[in-house]
C-alpha cells in the first residue's frame, strides 16, 4: 500500500496517500500505533500526499478514539494538501499546529 | 392565499392556546397568585408570536410582541398578575384571536382592528407599569439579511444540504471533490462537516462514507447549476438546495428530513450562517409542534415540490426515512396512545359504516329470503360485527361536553361584569361523552341560556340579600347520560319564571284560552313560542340576539328537546335532551298500511296488543287508553299520516317514553329491531311534525323515522284541542276514527 504509518520519537508519523485505497490497512495501522502510546497522541502528516473524504473520516475516528480515554490527539506539521483539505472542511475538532514548519 | 396545511396547524394551536390563555387568566382573576401561570401565559404568547412570525403575520407579531414583553417583566419582577391586568389581557388575547381570524381567513386588511389594538396595549402598559419598545423589529428578519451577508448584485445564498450513501466511496467518487468544485462555483462562506453518523473506531467501515455536509454558498450561479455539481451523485445521496430567502417552513422540513437531532441540525444551520438563532428558535417550536401532530404531521414536503425547490424524488426519500425514524421516535417519545385526526375523515368513516349497515341489511334479506341456514347464519355475524364497528366509530367522535363547559367561565366572568352581579359557576359531569357533531350544535343555544340566567334569572345582589338568599348568585351547568340520550342542564338560583304573566301574555297573544287548566310545564314551555322572547318584561327572559324559540330550533334541529322546570323566587332549570348520536341508531321497525316506520329503540317501553274492537276503537278515538290502570294517551299513526289501512286482525301498540312521558303508537305490525342510519330530510320536509328523518331499509324501501318527542308535543296539543272548535284542523284526522 502507498501508506505507512510508524512511531517515531514517540509520535505518529503517517506517510503518503490517506484515500480509500488505503483506508482499510490505514485504519489498521491507526489501531495499533494508538493503542501504543500511553498518553496524548501526535500525530506528523508532513508527508501525506494525499487526503480523501475517507482519510479525513480515519483522523475524526482516530481522535474520538483517543477523547474517549482521556487523551488527546493532535496533529503537528501537516502538509499543504492536508492544511487545504481541513481548512476547507473547517474541521475544527481535530487542531494542528503549524508553526511546524511546511514542507512544500 | 393557497391552502396551507401548516397554517391551518397554527390555526388551530393558536386557538388551543388562546383558550388555555384564558383559563389561567380568569385564575389570575379570582386571585391565583401562582408564579407559573405568568410563566405558562408568556409560554403561550411567545409560541403565537413566533408562529405568527413564520408566516409573515406581522400585526399579530407586533400585538404579541408588546403582551409578551409586559408579561416577561411581570415575570422578571416576580409579582402575580393584578386583576387589573388580568381582565386587561382577557381582551388582549380575544383581539389576538381576532387578528388570526382576519389574517387567515384571507379577508385581508387588519388595519381596521389596529386602534383597538393599540388602545388595549395602551391600557395594559398603564396598568402595569411597563414600558415596552414597541421598535424592536417584530417580524424575523427574513434570512437573506441575516448576520454579516453581504451579497453582491445577481449573487445569492443558497444553503445545500448534502448527506452521502455509505457506497460512494466504493464508487470511486470523493464527496471532497464535490465541495471543491462547489468554491469554484462562488464562495463557500459556512461550511459544517456533519460526522455525527460515524461509528467508533471499532465499528468503523473505513471504505464506508459517513459524513454530510452543510454548506452555505454565495453565488450567482442558479439552482440547476448548483445541483449539476452533484450529478455524479444523484442517486447516492440526499441532496437539499434552499435558496436562502425561501420561506422558513422549508428549512423547517430541511430539519425534520435530516436523521440529525433537531436542536444539532439547528446548530449546524447557525454556524453556517443560513439561519440566525432567533429564527432557528422559530423553526425547532414550529417543527416540535409539527411532531406533536404525530401521523397527522402536514406533508410541507408537498408543498417544496409543488414551489419546486425539490424534485420530488428527493422528498419522497427524506419522508420516508423520516416517518420510519418518527414512528420509532414517536412510539417513544409519546407514551400517551393520543393521536389527531381530522374530524372530518371520522364523519368519512361513519358514512360509510352507515352504508355498510345498510348493505348488510340488504344481505340479511335476501339471506332470510334465500332460505339457505348456512348463509343465514354468516349474516347474522356479520351483522352483529357490524354493529360493533358501528357502536366503536361512534365512540371515537365522542367528545367530552367539559371543554365547552368550562369555555363558559368566560361568559359568565363577562356578563356578571356587565351586569354588575356576583356570580360564581359550578360544573358538573363535564366528563359526560356526546357526539361532537353535537357539541357544535349546543355551544350556541347554552350560552344564550348561561347568558339568560344571569342577565334576568339571578337578581341583583340588594334584592337577594332581601330574599335572603346568598349574595353571591349560582348558575349550574350539569350533564348526565340517561336512556339513550344526553341531558345537559342550565340552572340558576335566581328569581323564577313569572308563570302569571307568561300565562296573561300567552292568552292576550291567542296562543291559548282563557280558563284553559293548563300544568307548569306547559305554562313555561310558552316561553319558547316566537315572538315571546323579545317581551322582555313578561318573561324576564329577554333576549340577546336568538330568542328562546330561536334556541328551541337549534335544539329540535339536533333531534333534542328542551323543558324549563321554574319554582318562582327560588330559581329556573332548563333542561334539554339530546340523542347520543346523529348518525345511526339502533331503531324498532313498525309496520303501517305498507309504509314502515322506525322508533328509536331507547325510547320504547313496552308493546302491548290489541284486538280490535269497539271499545278500542273508542278509546282510540278519544285519544286515550287505559294501561296497567293508567292513562295513556294514543297516536295512530295510520290516522294521522292518512295510510290506507287494510283491516287487520290485531293492532299494536308501541309505549314510548321520553322526557318523562308517555305515549301509545297504535300500529299494525311490529316488525323487529334494526340498525337505521338515520338520513337528513330535505329543507321541503321540514315543517312535518312527528317525522325525524328517514332511512334506507335491507329492502331497499325508505322508512320514516318517528320523531318521538314531536309526536308527544302532537298529542299534548290534541289533548288540548279536544273541545276547542278553533282548532278543527289538529281534530281532523281523529274525526275519520
Amino acid at each position: 500500500m502507498n501508506c505507512e504509518v510508524e512511531i517515531r520519537d514517540g509520535a505518529i508519523r503517517i506517510h503518503g496517500e490517506m484515500n480509500i485505497y488505503s483506508a482499510a490497512p490505514l485504519k489498521e495501522r491507526m489501531i495499533e500505533a494508538l493503542d501504543a502510546q500511553t498518553g496524548d497522541s501526535l500525530v506528523n502528516m508532513e508527508d501525506v500526499s494525499e487526503l480523501d473524504t475517507a482519510g479525513v473520516q480515519i483522523l475524526i475516528v482516530a481522535q474520538r478514539y483517543c477523547t474517549a480515554r482521556g487523551a488527546s490527539f493532535k496533529i503537528t506539521n501537516p502538509s499543504a494538501v492536508v492544511r487545504d483539505t481541513l481548512e476547507l472542511l473547517r474541521v475544527h475538532s481535530l487542531p494542528f499546529s503549524s508553526t511546524a514548519g511546511d514542507p512544500s | 392565499m393557497t391552502h396551507d396545511p401548516a397554517l391551518d396547524t397554527f390555526v388551530n394551536e393558536s386557538a388551543e392556546l388562546l383558550s388555555s390563555v384564558e383559563a389561567l387568566l380568569l385564575r389570575c382573576e379570582s386571585g391565583a397568585a401562582d408564579p407559573e401561570i405568568v410563566n405558562e401565559l408568556f409560554r403561550a404568547f411567545h409560541t403565537i408570536k413566533g408562529s405568527a412570525g413564520l408566516f409573515g403575520l406581522d400585526p399579530i407579531v407586533k400585538f404579541t410582541h408588546v403582551v409578551e414583553s409586559v408579561l416577561d417583566q411581570t415575570r422578571a419582577g416576580r409579582g402575580p398578575i393584578s386583576a387589573a391586568a388580568a381582565a386587561i389581557l382577557l381582551e388582549c388575547s380575544d383581539h389576538i384571536g381576532s387578528l388570526i381570524r382576519k389574517a387567515t381567513t384571507g379577508s385581508g386588511d387588519s388595519g381596521a382592528l389596529q386602534p383597538a389594538g393599540d388602545d388595549l396595549l395602551e391600557r395594559l402598559t398603564a396598568e402595569t407599569g411597563f414600558k415596552v419598545t414597541a421598535g424592536k423589529s417584530a417580524a424575523p428578519q427574513t434570512p437573506g439579511a441575516g448576520p454579516g451577508a453581504v451579497v453582491a448584485a445577481g449573487e445569492k445564498c443558497w444553503h445545500i444540504s448534502v448527506r452521502f450513501n455509505e457506497g460512494v466511496l466504493k464508487n470511486g467518487m470523493d464527496p471532497l471533490s464535490f465541495i471543491r468544485y462547489l468554491g469554484t462555483l462562488g464562495s463557500i462562506d459556512g461550511l459544517q462537516l456533519v460526522d455525527d453518523a460515524l461509528p467508533p473506531l471499532e465499528q468503523f467501515d473505513p471504505e464506508c462514507c459517513y459524513v454530510g455536509f452543510e454548506i452555505n454558498l454565495k453565488t450567482a450561479a442558479d439552482k440547476t447549476r448548483i445541483e449539476a455539481a452533484f450529478e455524479f451523485v444523484r442517486d447516492d445521496c440526499n441532496l437539499t438546495i434552499l435558496p436562502q430567502e425561501a420561506p422558513m417552513v422549508d428549512f423547517v422540513q430541511l430539519i425534520r428530513d435530516l436523521p440529525e437531532a433537531d436542536g444539532r441540525l439547528g446548530d449546524l444551520l447557525i454556524r453556517c450562517g443560513s439561519l440566525t438563532e432567533k429564527q432557528l428558535d422559530e423553526c425547532l417550536a414550529l417543527q416540535a409542534r409539527l411532531a406533536d401532530g404525530g401521523g397527522e404531521a402536514p406533508p410541507i414536503g408537498q408543498l417544496l415540490v409543488e414551489n419546486g425547490f425539490v424534485k420530488s424524488d428527493v422528498v419522497d426519500a427524506a419522508i420516508q426515512k423520516q416517518s420510519d425514524a418518527r414512528s420509532s421516535k414517536l412510539a417513544r417519545a409519546k407514551e400517551g396512545p393520543t393521536i389527531r385526526v381530522d374530524g372530518g375523515k371520522l364523519d368519512q368513516l361513519i358514512d360509510w359504516i352507515g352504508e355498510l349497515i345498510i348493505a348488510g341489511a340488504a344481505t340479511g334479506a335476501a339471506a332470510r329470503q334465500a332460505g339457505l341456514p348456512v348463509l343465514l347464519e354468516s349474516a347474522q355475524q356479520m351483522a352483529r360485527i357490524v354493529g360493533e364497528i358501528r357502536d366503536q366509530a361512534l365512540k371515537l367522535r365522542m367528545v367530552q361536553i367539559g371543554t365547552t363547559f368550562s369555555r363558559f367561565r368566560r361568559v359568565v366572568r363577562d356578563v356578571s361584569r356587565e351586569t354588575g352581579k356576583n356570580i360564581s359557576l359550578q360544573i358538573n359531569g363535564a366528563e359526560t361523552e356526546l357526539d361532537r357533531t353535537l357539541v357544535e350544535g349546543i355551544t350556541d343555544p347554552l350560552t344564550h341560556l348561561v347568558r339568560n340566567a344571569i342577565d334576568h334569572g339571578i337578581e341583583s345582589p340588594e334584592i337577594r340579600r332581601e330574599r335572603g338568599k346568598p349574595a353571591v348568585g349560582m348558575v349550574r351547568l350539569n350533564a348526565y347520560h340517561d336512556a339513550g340520550s344526553v341531558v345537559i342542564e342550565v340552572s340558576d338560583d335566581g328569581g323564577g319564571l313569572k308563570r302569571s304573566r307568561i300565562l296573561a301574555k300567552a292568552i292576550e297573544r291567542g296562543i291559548v284560552a282563557a280558563g284553559e287548566p293548563l300544568t307548569d310545564e306547559q305554562i313555561n314551555a310558552f316561553i319558547f313560542e316566537p315572538g315571546f322572547s323579545t317581551a322582555a318584561e313578561v318573561t324576564n327572559l329577554s333576549g340577546r340576539g336568538v330568542g328562546m324559540d330561536v334556541v328551541k330550533r337549534n335544539i329540535t334541529s339536533l333531534r333534542g328537546t328542551v323543558e324549563v322546570h321554574s319554582e318562582e323566587g327560588q330559581g329556573t332549570r332548563v333542561c334539554i335532551r339530546l340523542p347520543l348520536t346523529l348518525a345511526i341508531i339502533d331503531g324498532f321497525q313498525v309496520g303501517v298500511g305498507d309504509s314502515q316506520f322506525i322508533i328509536p329503540l331507547g325510547l320504547v317501553e313496552e308493546c302491548v296488543e290489541i284486538t280490535p274492537s269497539v271499545e278500542f276503537s273508542q278509546a282510540a278515538a278519544s285519544g286515550h287508553m287505559s294501561l296497567h290502570g293508567s292513562v295513556l294517551p294514543l297516536i295512530q299513526l295510520g290516522h294521522m299520516f292518512e295510510i290506507r289501512q287494510k283491516a287487520v286482525r290485531r293492532q299494536s301498540v308501541v309505549v314510548v317514553r321520553s322526557g318523562g312521558k308517555r305515549l301509545g303508537i297504535v300500529v299494525d305490525e311490529l316488525l323487529g329491531e334494526l340498525q337505521a342510519v338515520i338520513k337528513p330530510m330535505s329543507k321541503l320536509f321540514s315543517q312535518l311534525r312527528g317525522i325525524g328523518g328517514s332511512s334506507v331499509l335491507g329492502s331497499g324501501k325508505v322508512a320514516l323515522i318517528l320523531d318521538v318527542p314531536g309526536l308527544l308535543d302532537h298529542s299534548l296539543e290534541l289533548q288540548r284541542a279536544v273541545g276547542d272548535p278553533r282548532r278543527p284542523s289538529v281534530n281532523h284526522n281523529f274525526n275519520a276514527a
